[in-house]
């Protein structure tokens, strides 16, 4: 009753780390491994043939160390799916604070590329589940319609882009097809579209490009393109 | 390895072969040549100074591929070895086209995962044993099924590739596309799904519209002669990909999301030959 406030702010501040503090880390760290191990591995093999003992064995872990973390695989996949999507939605709302329209498309387009080839088995994976889990479709669709609505109100507000076609409907149905046609360059790697797309960043100018054309009816302007100049445009 | 696949296409068949190396990246089937062929199926063929043979023993084979578990069919010999249907005749095909059809129906309401060969004969009247005197499994019939589907997707978007004025192109294109999802939803769902979770049906599709896209390809370098063809040929995966996936949205995910009710078909169809328009202009038209 008769504490004063400021001895004990003062009394915390000076209290030694709690013993539990390093053992945490050490768990923090563990758990780390194994999130990376499991990513490494998807690019390899399918999820569902992957086994708690291979991810143990990459990530240097002992399988009893697995299941002190994780109940189960599913446990672990959803960890690192949910982690990997909002690192992926912040990057992609990081876009939407460039001014102009197509450095928005441009560094959406980038974050995009990055995180279907960086981690290509990890979307696959994400994409096979889908089709089962509920859950993993509403992560998507919840945090895609809203980072398309931003992008429309943002459109709207620089008003370059012609008022009619600029309905979220279709601004939506555009972030699928740049979606799945990524998804087809670097995950299901189809062999004539990979010929004919050029390195990564041919790929990010002219997916830009595209986007850029179909949601706002003209090519970006001419001086911000690179591969354009040099006929390997679109 | 090589295998070879048959595509249909309007007036002759064409045989790609695939040269799949164990050391090609994530097991990649790559092409190294296409010939098409007017008569028989075995022999050697040559093209682009490749050569290969169709063996002997022309049997369906299954073979896989690399790291990616590429499972495919390899070696297709339709005439010779292919023991004819003697016991069915015009009856056998009428219960085989009711089957299918029934199948089809089925699709439209559940997800092929989920429809049992119970279902199929209580829809289609017949018995079980009728079901398997017509089709080995229920993979048999939805290999069927979707084989149909896919050559019959492949043979519009084909016809809609032939010369035409200009300017006819992305109406003819969208339209075929449009065709296939809006008549034939369950089988359009099912393809969708069957592509994205099958590697063996992402390269049925991949092999089957091949020779579309270089067509494809070919037409819009006609109408801009400032694409290089490599980018050409970017630019046709881009145009049908948008179409594919507004499609998707509108026609597979429909249930799911409930946001959009199925908008009109015409404005359906508008809004594609607007997006392609779009795409397809140059910088000049800007």
């Amino acid at each position: 009753m008769t504490d004063n406030p400021t001895t004990i702010r003062s009394g915390e501040a000076t209290e030694p780390e709690p013993k539990g503090a390093r053992r945490q880390r050490r768990g923090e760290r563990t758990r780390l491994k194994i999130k990376q191990a499991l990513i490494s591995q998807l690019n390899e093999q399918d999820y569902f043939d992957l086994t708690i003992t291979d991810i143990c064995r990459v990530a240097q872990v002992a399988t009893g160390g697995f299941y002190f973390h994780y109940a189960k695989k599913a446990d672990l996949l959803d960890e690192v799916i949910r982690e990997h999507s909002a690192a992926f939605w912040t990057a992609l709302d990081a876009a939407l604070h460039y001014l102009d329209p197509y450095s928005a498309l441009f560094h959406a387009a980038t974050a995009l590329v990055r995180a279907y080839r960086d981690a290509s088995g990890l979307v696959r994976c994400f994409n096979q589940l889908a089709m089962a889990d509920r859950a993993y479709v509403e992560l998507w669709e919840t945090a895609a319609a809203n980072w398309v609505s931003h992008l429309v109100e943002k459109l709207k507000a620089a008003e370059e882009a012609d008022q009619a076609v600029l309905s979220e409907a279709n601004a939506y149905s555009l972030l699928s097809f740049v979606d799945l046609l990524l998804f087809k360059i670097y995950i299901e790697r189809d062999p004539g579209l990979v010929d004919c797309a050029g390195g990564v960043d041919e790929v990010i100018e002219n997916v830009a490009v595209l986007w850029h054309r179909a949601l706002i009816g003209c090519s970006p302007p001419e001086g911000r393109l690179t591969f354009a100049t040099q006929n390997k445009g679109v | 390895m090589i295998a070879l696949e048959k595509v249909r296409s309007i007036e002759k068949e064409f045989w790609f072969c695939y040269w799949l190396d164990d050391d090609d990246q994530k097991g990649c089937a790559r092409r190294i040549g296409a010939a098409s062929i007017f008569s028989g199926a075995q022999g050697t063929y040559r093209s682009a100074g490749v050569g290969w043979s169709i063996g002997e023993s022309g049997r369906w084979r299954q073979g896989s591929a690399g790291t990616d578990g590429i499972a495919m069919r390899q070696t297709i010999n339709p005439a010779p070895d292919k023991p004819e249907r003697t016991r069915q005749g015009a009856k056998g095909e009428r219960t085989r086209g009711r089957i299918k059809a029934a199948f089809a129906d089925l699709l439209g309401a559940k997800s092929f995962t989920s429809v049992t060969i119970a279902d199929i004969c209580r829809t289609s009247d017949i018995t079980v044993g009728g079901f398997y005197f017509h089709f080995g499994s229920q993979e048999a019939l939805l290999d069927e099924v979707m084989t149909e589907y896919i050559e019959a997707l492949v043979g519009d978007f084909e016809a809609a590739l032939e010369d035409r004025p200009r300017g006819g192109l992305a109406d003819a294109v969208c339209g075929a596309f449009l065709k296939a999802y809006s008549e034939r939803v369950g089988l359009a769902r099912t393809f969708q799904q069957l592509t994205r979770m099958r590697s063996d049906y992402a390269l049925r599709w991949r092999l089957a519209s091949e020779a579309a896209m270089e067509m494809l390809a070919d037409r819009l370098r006609a109408e801009r002669p400032d694409l290089a063809p490599d980018r050409a040929r970017f630019l046709a995966y881009g145009l049908v990909t948008m179409i594919i996936s507004r499609l998707d949205l509108v026609y597979v995910y429909r249930d799911r999301s409930g946001r959009t009710g199925t908008p009109p078909r015409e404005a359906l169809g508008r809004d594609l030959v607007e997006f392609w328009k779009r795409m397809a202009a140059g910088r000049d038209a800007a």
